[in-house]
């Protein structure tokens, strides 16, 4: 009878352990989905801050920005960006996988949207679009235009 | 009757022995789980701490400035290279559309100081940023041309004028050890070399606006080229030989893309100009010349085409033709 009964304490024991061990592992699993969701979901809000920050720096870069004897001013130079758009392939650790387009609106043109950037994954899930009116001068006729730059992320 | 009661002491212990040693492997367990997780907040710290970095640097690169202190909130280790900054040494961060030239590696701060200085080529090419350890001094050391050293020391923000110093070299020599740099614009004497770098870094400049630095470091010297104010200044806030060339090539890759785009911008004029006084070939073969001196590393082949491409460009203006930049 006490060998019984001492079986029964041993069998016991095992049984709480075992449930123990089911709960720790259960409520492990749960935090790190939950640690690794908030990793992703900073990550994700930090990708999105870069997004919308860089609808203003891409006018204020060099490489498009006009420059009158050698001073920068405060628009987009439409040569600049035509040539830009040759080269701007290299620039994926800057603009990853997005679509940076100039369009010409104000007065008409005969120009047609200037593609500065364009790199687009396999798969798309999302994407974000944001835009903004900017000045553009025409070197060809020595005018300024009103352009729309419009920035395409996708996910 | 003896033998059961050994068989039930026995069984006592067993259960003693048996707990402590669950007790120490759950506790183990949960010390483990609460190490690894303070280091993971610590790891999530350091990466909010660095792209804070970024995102301030981004804003302060649009425009010539003198950020008197980036605050970080807390303390924090940092080791900037030429295309990335660490932050305790656990979580990297690419800093990859900026030219910085930094002290490499601070210690427990902070705050950091940022500077912004446009980088000239004939046109603007980019604004360097120079990032200071606020515990870092910098003597510029004359000998002959105190107007050049001082002219660079005029050209400096307010702000920077508690970490850089002017001064001849009887005057640096007696500075304290610490964390020092003293930029030479004379060829100094080996004696004159020891004591200084016995008390910090040293780094030779010539003085012009273009020319040759050298930096000493445990001994040997290494030699590397400079032109304009820009890189100058980054000489003189860069940390090593390989930081200040890496973010010179950095330089000289966004110049050889400038000339590209000014030179397609140029042949581009040229077919559509109406006045036969508009020549655009002599600046597109000027901005062919540059963008090749820069693609090399061919510093004096840059300087030699800076002022003859502002000349031409201004010439265009001048008869009423449309500036390549």
């Amino acid at each position: 009878m006490n060998n019984k009964k001492g079986q029964l304490q041993i069998q016991e024991t095992i049984l709480v352990i075992f449930i123990f061990t089911i709960i720790l592992l259960i409520g492990l699993t749960v935090f790190y989905r939950y640690t690794i969701d908030s990793i992703r979901a900073d990550q994700e809000r930090y990708e999105d801050f870069k997004f919308k920050v860089g609808i203003s720096s891409i006018p204020s870069m060099s490489e498009i920005k006009c420059s009158f004897l050698g001073e920068q001013k405060e628009c987009i130079d439409l040569d600049k960006a035509i040539a830009f758009s040759i080269y701007s392939k290299d620039y994926f650790s800057l603009f990853g996988y997005s679509n940076i387009t100039l369009y010409l609106v104000y007065p008409g043109s005969v120009h047609k949207p200037v593609l500065i950037y364009y790199r687009k994954p396999a798969v798309v899930r999302q994407s974000q679009i944001i835009s903004t009116p900017v000045l553009v001068y025409d070197p060809e006729y020595a005018n300024y235009k009103i352009g729309k730059l419009v920035l395409v992320r996708y996910k | 009757m003896l033998r059961l009661d050994n068989k039930k002491g026995q069984g006592i212990q067993f259960n003693w022995i048996y707990v402590v040693l669950a007790g120490a492997i759950i506790l183990g367990f949960f010390s483990w789980f609460i190490v690894r997780y303070i280091d993971l907040q610590n790891t999530k710290l350091d990466a909010k701490v660095a792209r804070n970095i970024d995102s301030n640097l981004l804003a302060l690169k649009s425009a010539s400035q003198f950020k008197p202190v980036i605050d970080l909130g807390d303390s924090f280790d940092f080791d900037f290279f030429c295309d990335s900054v660490t932050v305790n040494s656990k979580y990297t961060q690419k800093i990859n559309d900026k030219i910085i030239f930094s002290s490499g590696h601070i210690t427990k701060t902070r705050n950091l100081y940022v500077w912004t200085y446009g980088l000239d080529a004939g046109f603007f090419v980019d604004n360097l940023l120079y990032i200071i350890d606020p515990k870092q001094k910098y003597y510029l050391v004359y000998d002959k041309d105190k107007d050049f050293v001082q002219t660079l020391y005029d050209r400096m923000p307010n702000g920077l004028y508690d970490n850089v110093f002017i001064s001849d070299y009887s005057g640096a020599s007696l500075s304290p050890v610490g964390k020092n740099k003293f930029i030479l614009f004379f060829e100094p004497s080996r004696e004159q070399l020891e004591i200084l770098s016995s008390k910090g870094k040293v780094v030779r400049i010539e003085p012009k606006s273009s020319g040759q630095i050298t930096f000493y470091d445990l001994g040997t010297a290494s030699v590397d080229s400079f032109f304009g104010y820009g890189l100058l200044y980054g000489a003189v806030f860069s940390d090593s030989k390989e930081q200040y060339g890496c973010s010179k090539k950095r330089a000289l890759d966004k110049l050889n893309l400038l000339s590209n785009i000014y030179y397609t911008k140029a042949r581009n004029l040229a077919k559509i100009s109406r006045n036969p006084l508009c020549d655009y070939n002599t600046i597109s073969n000027l901005l062919k010349s540059l963008s090749e001196s820069s693609r090399n590393g061919d510093i004096s082949g840059v300087t030699k085409s800076i002022d003859p491409l502002a000349y031409e460009n201004r010439r265009l203006y001048d008869l009423s033709c449309e500036g390549v930049f």
